[in-house]
């Protein structure tokens, strides 16, 4: 399996403080990876840097073969770089259908784009995703006017409709029901092996229902990685959560 | 079959359009008064003007204070070109106010204009250009709300000193007041006629409805995801700052060509085109009538100058008390202005559609 994306000695630090230290991670093609730690561990923080939103203090990180550290947001997310942010954010003013259509991305340059009616655009791509995402009755619906739940995948929906190499998940099931999980379990389930992702969730029951791989991250570095029973009774992971009834109680 | 609002349905916008202008374009067959027609014609640079803030405000989410940039300079563009019209190369060169302000030969910058197409082209280019550069400038660094609506703002006072100190080139305070109407393909323009009447109705009416169609694209999409979410936009691979630019400039040059209309028809361009106040008027006429519906912007400025003109006089300073009131209640009660009244209203007649939208993604939507 090929390496689709590497981070090398990544360090974020604000002065004296380092967010992420040294971080060192490997995703390989079509796997699906969560990332896990405690507050404040740097998840969001890495995710960050890899999508260019903050830069690094140092090292390097390579997406699909090629460098990708200093680009600007929009570029990297041209490369294939997919994300879905911590706090849903969709297009609240323009239709569930009009949050879709700007996600595909086919093309970006604006003067282009004002000939452009995007009627047939990518239809059967939309028709997947909206079945995938279950937003069928949702789509004249503003984006504002939906549920969390759907906020949520619509969000997913949209990241999927940019049809990235790989996509980062940060906390997607944050505020989400039982039952609305389960769904977005489903989702996630039918993502993998066609998709590359890489989750950043708390909810346990979550990671164990769809993980292959966790990588456990503390204080910005790398704690502990390997599958789940493996990360579980790891004797590192239990002293840092010393106290707390393992990793389960991390959220 | 669905339940829906007429309002929402694209077709009944256009109609609605149609029957709009065509009521406008045929009042001067009914009227036959050249003072009415030139005033008219003032309400149609402010529906222009409206425009413009729509636009970039209403769907682009750039809160730009400083449309009278582009709407003086291409007014002074326009001044010159009228102005130089009426100059003679060989017997009299030099505008008469030059001559006061002891200047001896025509100034560089001043020579283009003996060219009408030139002076067109630079009253229009000149302003759409600046937009660019100073669209960069903003939104290269990412700025935006209050800031950017701080620096427009800054920059059109910068402007406004300029016109107003640089006598001998602008004429200062006096302003510049072309002796002769602007001719065009050998046709005068009179300023009391119908023919500027349906100059002005002409060009609010097209760029409208270029507007309206520019909106259905894709472009249009955008700009109003940019409007919601920058940030979402820029992880979805927009270059948002770009888009902000081009839309930055596309305002500036719908403003510009309110300013070219407007000095045909007043025949007369000072720093009072460049005023902070006008500017901010032109903000309020967006959001009274409804900064997300290009219609409601020109019906608000239309009704607020129509009623400056009407009831102010009797009011005098009273009425700016008066707009201030009626730009509080609709910004507190009526959050999409008049347009979302008639929103409202529209949305009670009986109305359906094929309810195809569990199965089809290519149905129309975006725009107002």
């Amino acid at each position: 399996m090929s390496v689709i994306l590497e981070l090398k000695d990544v360090t974020k630090a604000y002065d004296a403080f380092k967010v992420v230290d040294g971080f060192n991670f490997k995703v390989n093609q079509g796997e699906l990876r969560c990332l896990l730690g405690p507050n404040g561990a740097g998840k969001t923080t890495t995710i960050d840097l890899i999508t260019g939103r903050q830069k690094s203090t140092s090292g390097t990180i390579i997406f699909d073969g090629r460098a990708i550290t200093s680009l600007r947001e929009d570029k990297i997310a041209k490369r294939g770089v997919g994300r879905k942010f911590q706090v849903p954010a969709v297009f609240k003013e323009l239709t569930v259908r009009d949050n879709l259509r700007v996600a595909l991305n086919k093309n970006t340059d604006p003067f282009a784009n004002m000939f452009r009616f995007g009627r047939k655009e990518g239809r059967e791509r939309l028709q997947e995703v909206v079945e995938l995402a279950g937003l069928q009755d949702r789509l004249d619906e503003l984006g504002g006017n939906l549920s969390h739940g759907e906020t949520q995948w619509l969000e997913i929906g949209m990241v999927l409709t940019q049809d990235p190499k790989l996509l980062l998940m940060d906390e997607p099931t944050a505020g989400m029901t039982e039952q609305e999980t389960q769904k977005t379990s489903e989702i996630f389930n039918r993502l993998k092996g066609k998709h590359t992702l890489v989750v950043v969730e708390h909810d346990m029951a979550f990671v164990r229902e769809i993980a292959d791989v966790i990588t456990l991250m503390h204080l910005g570095k790398t704690l502990a990685e390997g599958p789940m029973e493996e990360v579980e009774n790891d004797p590192k992971v239990k002293e840092v959560y010393l106290g707390s009834e393992g990793i389960t109680d991390a959220a | 079959m669905q339940r829906a609002n007429l309002y929402h349905d694209k077709r009944a916008q256009w109609g609605a359009y149609l029957v709009f202008f065509g009521i406008l374009a045929v009042i001067p067959l009914f009227m036959d008064d050249p003072f009415t027609m030139n005033q008219y014609a003032r309400y149609g640079v402010f529906g222009i003007l409206a425009l413009s803030v729509s636009l970039v405000w209403g769907y682009g989410g750039i809160l730009s204070l400083g449309q009278g940039i582009a709407f003086g300079m291409a007014a002074y563009g326009m001044g010159a070109t009228m102005q130089m019209q009426y100059q003679d190369p060989v017997n009299d060169p030099i505008p008469s106010f030059m001559l006061t302000n002891e200047l001896e030969t025509l100034p560089v910058v001043w020579e283009p204009f003996w060219h009408t197409h030139y002076g067109l082209l630079l009253a229009i280019g000149i302003p759409v250009l600046f937009f660019i550069i100073f669209g960069i400038l903003m939104f290269q660094a990412r700025l935006a709300g209050a800031f950017v609506a701080i620096m427009t703002l800054a920059m059109l006072g910068a402007w406004y000193s300029m016109a107003y100190d640089m006598q001998p080139y602008t004429a200062g305070f006096n302003g510049i007041s072309p002796p002769s109407a602007f001719v065009a393909f050998g046709v005068e323009v009179d300023p009391y006629s119908n023919l500027i009447y349906w100059v002005s109705l002409g060009v609010l009416c097209g760029l409208t409805l270029a507007i309206k169609a520019l909106l259905q694209t894709k472009f249009g999409t955008i700009i109003q995801a940019i409007r919601d979410d920058p940030e979402r936009a820029r992880f979805l691979g927009y270059n948002v700052a770009y888009y902000q630019t081009v839309l930055f400039a596309l305002g500036g040059l719908v403003a510009a060509l309110a300013g070219i209309v407007w000095v045909m028809i007043s025949q007369y361009v000072s720093p009072t085109e460049l005023d902070i106040f006008f500017s901010i008027t032109i903000v309020i006429w967006a959001a009274v009538g409804g900064r997300m519906s290009l219609f409601g912007a020109v019906f608000g400025a239309i009704f607020i100058q129509a009623a400056e003109s009407y009831v102010g006089d009797e009011f005098q300073a009273t009425w700016f008390i008066i707009l201030g009131v009626v730009f509080i209640v609709v910004v507190r009660f009526l959050p999409k202005g008049f347009a979302g009244l008639f929103e409202t209203a529209v949305g009670i007649i009986p109305f359906w559609t094929k309810g195809s939208s569990r199965t089809s993604t290519n149905a129309p939507s975006a725009g107002e």
